[in-house]
């Protein structure tokens, strides 16, 4: 029941008839702000990682790697789907991890750098 | 005796169970899943990742990201079957000094055993913790045809993973005991079954008798055959190569350069594969698949069931000829199955299912979870051990008959296979010229009657032979093979009563030496590990604490006193120099003063976001988790 007016709003968004994108995707806005609401009501969360943050494979899932100007190897580059994790009492379920670009190690930093810093997909 | 677990060690996915009060149950893995993928990753930082994790780092990592290790369990490199995986594999498979197929990963040579214990060190502790208690017995099942190596192979796995191996159970055995096959449910003795297997990647074929013989049930592999290299990825693959061709077409786009979204297509078509086993058309829906000048493109396609099946026709068709071969084998016609049962996931195909019905032209039964039968049947076998299943009784058997070498380079057997043990057998031979002095005796082991296309266990010689014309001679050959599965050879010259002997232990390709150092080595990685596993909590809850906050600040900081906002930036700095580091107390002190000082904050956000709702305006705010963050960052740090 719960579910029915995001249904029906989706359905308005759909039939309205204007040029006004911007206005367009406010309503959008508001649709997916209360469907994420609701979500929340059930213990579901998204796993929404940022660009820059370390590949967690406890809730990421690495899609493909591309190169990067500026980020380091084994980081997230952007989100291609979220993931969502359930949480239940003290236990915590991921239901689907986040599809993720990862950043790939540029030829110069191959070799040589595996003492000093925990490496890049430690964050597990 | 402690609970012993039963685990199905599979080629693409694993599975533990265990039988509690009058029912097998499956355990779940710490992802809360019932089966978990057979993936293991070594990572740049001596990590070690199993299953789901390991798989979703797989791109990024396909070097040292180890699947499909069945295959090489207990083989030999020059396998035919090794050779094949080589040029397969993203990974590295070499020879180790005895000639066996090893993976090499980060520099180090690994032996099969090691790695596939990692897999069951995860699949242990599930069963652990489910039970709060510690777990050291298992069943392990493996595929019939696995010769004395690969069982041995996969005995030293356990051992790895610090579990002693009760039993050996063949899968299609395994199977059968979950379908209730045994005499409990009336099956008659003599009865003929066909185990149709066919799963992620392999499919197998096994044709097993059960037998009543006094009160106790035999199970007899009669004959098995397959497809090692044919599986629901190939079916996956044909849809995915059918979405490519359409969207071609359709929009002139070619998605199979574009990485991402064959990735996305890949997720989609196992998706319509799965639907389609219940439902008879499917929606395939991929919107921004991808994008070109016009704008955005969308994928939208319907696959119908009638479709998929002609997609994947021949490919059902590809497991016919190895059941034809399997009844063959068994010197059974396809009336003389009275039950096919059907394990693997892709059996919930409905033309699988037909395909399998039309063969053995029996209605096969599918009421056991296809994905966890085998592991479901090694959990029964367990608890025939353990003692809480009474009314049956499963006995070791050999696998393959043993025998000797004779003139002409024929096998001659002395034990046939499915032969329960303990057994001995003895055979009485002579010499192959006149005076011939000394006899060499081969041991060999397999079903081939030309000895070269067998495996060769070992030999010694008997010398001393007293000259007499060819054929006089009496040698007795005595095979024994004692509960534990190790076999003693001994040759006795009947006349002087002299004798030589032989003792083969089933060789994994594993000395004494490297199995217990790779047991040690199991342990402290077990340790480090779950040092490891503390660090990494820390720093994510750290993480997605300091980036909620900071988020907070931008959004609402200005509401705060500016002496506020700098004691929280401060505390945030300082968690986040301590989540670099390895300390995990640090870490927890750092969240824990950060958590202490950031009430005032959220008080203002929530304030700030009760009006909001219907300002959602300007640049329509992104849908990326805001209010989520929040509720991530109130929670887990307060406990620690």
């Amino acid at each position: 029941m719960d579910f029915l007016p995001i249904q029906e709003n989706l359905e308005r968004a759909y039939e309205t008839k204007t040029d006004n994108v911007n206005a367009f995707k406010d309503g959008i806005a508001l649709i997916m702000q209360d469907f994420k609401r609701l979500l929340g009501q059930y213990g579901i969360e998204q796993i929404n990682p940022k660009e820059g943050d370390s590949l967690d494979v406890n809730c990421h899932e690495a899609l493909v790697q591309e190169e990067h100007p500026s980020l380091e190897a084994n980081k997230v580059v952007r989100v291609v789907e979220v993931g969502y994790r359930h949480k239940l009492g003290g236990t915590e379920r991921i239901i689907r991890a986040a599809k993720v670009v990862v950043s790939k190690q540029s030829q110069q930093q191959d070799a040589g750098d595996k003492q000093d810093k925990p490496s890049p997909a430690s964050d597990n | 005796m402690g609970k012993v677990i039963g685990i199905d060690l599979g080629t693409t996915n694993s599975c533990v169970s265990y039988h509690e009060g009058d029912a097998p149950r499956v355990l779940e893995n710490a992802e809360g899943s019932r089966t978990t993928p057979s993936v293991i990753a070594y990572t740049d930082n001596d990590e070690i990742l199993v299953g789901a994790p390991a798989k979703r780092q797989g791109v990024t990592n396909p070097k040292n990201t180890l699947y499909a290790i069945k295959r090489l369990i207990g083989r030999r490199f020059s396998d035919e079957q090794v050779q094949k995986e080589i040029k397969l594999a993203p990974y590295e498979i070499v020879e180790s000094k005895k000639g066996d197929a090893w993976v090499k990963v980060r520099d180090k040579t690994m032996a099969p055993p090691e790695i596939s214990a990692e897999l069951l060190r995860k699949l242990k502790k599930s069963a652990e913790d489910y039970f709060g208690e510690p777990v050291s017995e298992a069943v392990i099942t493996v595929p019939a045809y696995f010769d004395d190596s690969q069982r041995q192979a996969t005995k030293d796995a356990g051992r790895i993973a610090g579990l002693e191996v009760k039993r050996i159970v063949n899968e299609p055995t395994a199977a059968a005991l979950a379908f209730g096959l045994d005499k409990k449910s009336g099956t008659k003795s003599g009865e003929k079954i066909a185990v149709y297997d066919l799963g992620g990647g392999t499919f197998d074929i096994s044709i097993i008798e059960i037998d009543n013989v006094e009160g106790e049930t035999l199970f007899e592999v009669l004959s098995t055959n397959g497809n090692t290299f044919l599986g629901g990825e190939d079916f996956d693959q044909r849809i995915i190569d059918h979405i490519i061709d359409e969207f071609k077409k359709d929009k002139g786009i070619d998605l199979s350069k574009d990485e991402l979204a064959l990735q996305r297509l890949k997720e989609a078509a196992e998706k319509a594969k799965i639907e389609l086993s219940s439902t008879t058309q499917t929606d395939i829906n991929l919107p921004y698949i991808t994008a070109d000048s016009s704008g955005p493109q969308h994928l939208a396609m319907n696959l119908t069931r009638a479709k998929l099946e002609g997609l994947v026709k021949d490919l059902v068709e590809q497991t016919v000829t190895p059941c034809g071969t399997a009844l063959k084998d068994a010197e059974l016609g396809a009336s003389d199955i009275s039950h096919v049962i059907l394990v693997g996931g892709m059996t919930r195909m409905p033309l699988v299912q037909e395909q399998a019905k039309k063969v053995f032209n029996t209605e096969p039964r599918k009421d056991i979870n296809p994905d966890e039968a085998v592991a479901v049947g090694a959990a029964i076998q367990a608890a025939v051990l353990q003692g809480d299943v009474t009314d049956m009784q499963l006995f070791d058997v050999t696998p393959l008959s043993l025998g000797i070498e004779t003139e002409g380079g024929i096998m001659t057997t002395l034990i046939e296979k499915n032969t329960t043990i303990p057994v001995a057998e003895s055979k009485t031979f002579s010499t192959a010229a006149d005076n011939q002095s000394a006899v060499t005796v081969h041991i060999l082991q397999g079903e081939r009657k030309r000895s070269a296309e067998n495996k060769s266990l070992g030999n010694f010689n008997l010398g001393g032979i007293q000259p007499a014309p060819r054929g006089i001679p009496q040698i007795e050959v005595k095979f024994d093979i004692d509960a534990n599965g190790i076999l003693h050879v001994t040759a006795v010259d009947k006349k002087t009563n002299k004798d030589a002997k032989i003792t083969i232990t089933a060789d994994s390709g594993l000395s004494e030496e490297e199995i217990e150092r790779m047991v040690k080595d199991a342990e402290e990685n077990a340790e480090d590990d779950k040092k490891f596993e503390e660090v990494s909590r820390a720093r994510n809850q750290a993480d997605s604490l300091s980036s909620g906050v900071r988020e907070q600040l931008r959004e609402v900081g200005t509401k705060l006193p500016a002496e506020k906002q700098k004691e929280i930036r401060e505390h945030c700095d300082k968690l986040e120099t301590a989540a670099k580091g390895n300390d995990v107390e640090a870490i927890k002190d750092a969240t824990e003063n950060l958590s202490k000082v950031i009430g005032p904050l959220y008080e203002a956000a929530s304030q700030q976001e009760q009006p909001a709702g219907a300002a959602g305006g300007g640049d329509a705010k992104k849908p990326d988790g805001d209010e989520v963050e929040v509720e991530v960052v109130d929670e887990p740090q307060d406990k620690k």
